[in-house]
């Protein structure tokens, strides 16, 4: 694989990032099957994504909300289909 | 806006070794009651839940990292509801998927939690778009074909190393730069910001030279 193959940084931190259309982010995903150096940098900016969401402040969640989850923890993961 | 999410970055540039990173990163993170009570990493937590199935494990990652996954995705521009309904959803994939959490991924949980919600919020978006369910609660099943978001947790370097890059990567930017970087992710378009701000950074770290 040449370099000109690879996704420009600004592609992969958006598919890590989670902005890109379908089609763009099927054929990085394809890339990124193939491609171990283009895993590893999305890899790596996940953690930053990890990084800014450890870092933020908690919002306040409907009433309820850990009960409801609790409630679903044993049902199939395909159950509401 | 807020910069301590970052000092623990900043204040552990000495750090060089990617095995002391896991468990100094969270005795030194700020805001966060459940570490504060319990020496265990977040890993670990993660690893209780995939061995023995362990509720009250999986009570003190919700209450951490639900409100969080939440905060993110109102400032991604989802509704109360869906922001929600993706903070549930991303809660019961790691229950649902713990096991496939990599015990080897020091320093990882946030990174992991981070993909799964980003995930469903790509799925609601499709909904959205489709015209179908703009509830992500009326159709939570994914039964869109996923592009494997495992496939990036194969890669040539181990995952506590790329930890340990990014951790460099960032205590070398500015706290107005690294505030950039949180801001930019709840943008349109984040990527130019964070690619030109810690690109070069994390592919010179990575031994990504060309």
């Amino acid at each position: 694989m040449t370099a000109q193959d690879h996704p420009s940084d600004i592609e992969l931190s958006a598919f890590a990032a989670g902005t890109l259309d379908d089609a763009r982010r099927i054929a990085i995903a394809a890339h990124l099957r193939g491609c171990a150096r283009c895993r590893t940098f999305v890899r790596a900016m996940e953690h930053v994504g990890g990084v800014v969401l450890e870092g933020l402040p908690p919002a306040a969640l409907a009433g309820g909300s850990l009960a409801a989850v609790m409630a679903r923890l044993d049902s199939p993961a395909h159950s509401r289909r | 806006m807020r910069s301590e999410a970052f000092r623990f970055v900043t204040g552990e540039s000495e750090c060089v070794s990617s095995s002391c990173c896991a468990p100094r990163q969270w005795a030194a993170m700020p805001n966060n009651a459940a570490v504060a009570e319990s020496p265990r990493s977040w890993e670990q937590l993660i690893q209780a839940i995939a061995t023995r199935r362990d509720r009250a494990t999986f009570v003190k990652l919700f209450q951490h990292f639900a409100p969080r996954v939440k905060t993110f995705m109102l400032r991604s521009g989802a509704s109360e509801s869906a922001a929600e309904e993706i903070a549930r959803q991303t809660m019961l994939s790691v229950w649902r998927e713990a096991d496939s959490f990599k015990p080897g991924a020091a320093g990882a949980a946030a990174a992991w939690i981070f993909t799964i919600a980003r995930n469903l919020r790509i799925d609601a978006l499709r909904r959205e778009r489709r015209g179908g369910a703009t509830d992500v609660a009326s159709d939570n099943n994914g039964a869109e074909p996923q592009v494997d978001d495992r496939l990036t947790r194969e890669s040539e370097v181990a995952d506590a190393q790329i930890k340990h890059c990014v951790r460099e990567a960032m205590a070398q930017l500015s706290n107005e730069q690294l505030r950039e970087i949180e801001r930019s992710f709840f943008k349109d378009k984040p990527e130019s910001e964070i690619a030109a701000l810690l690109g070069p950074r994390l592919r010179s770290l990575l031994g990504h030279t060309s």
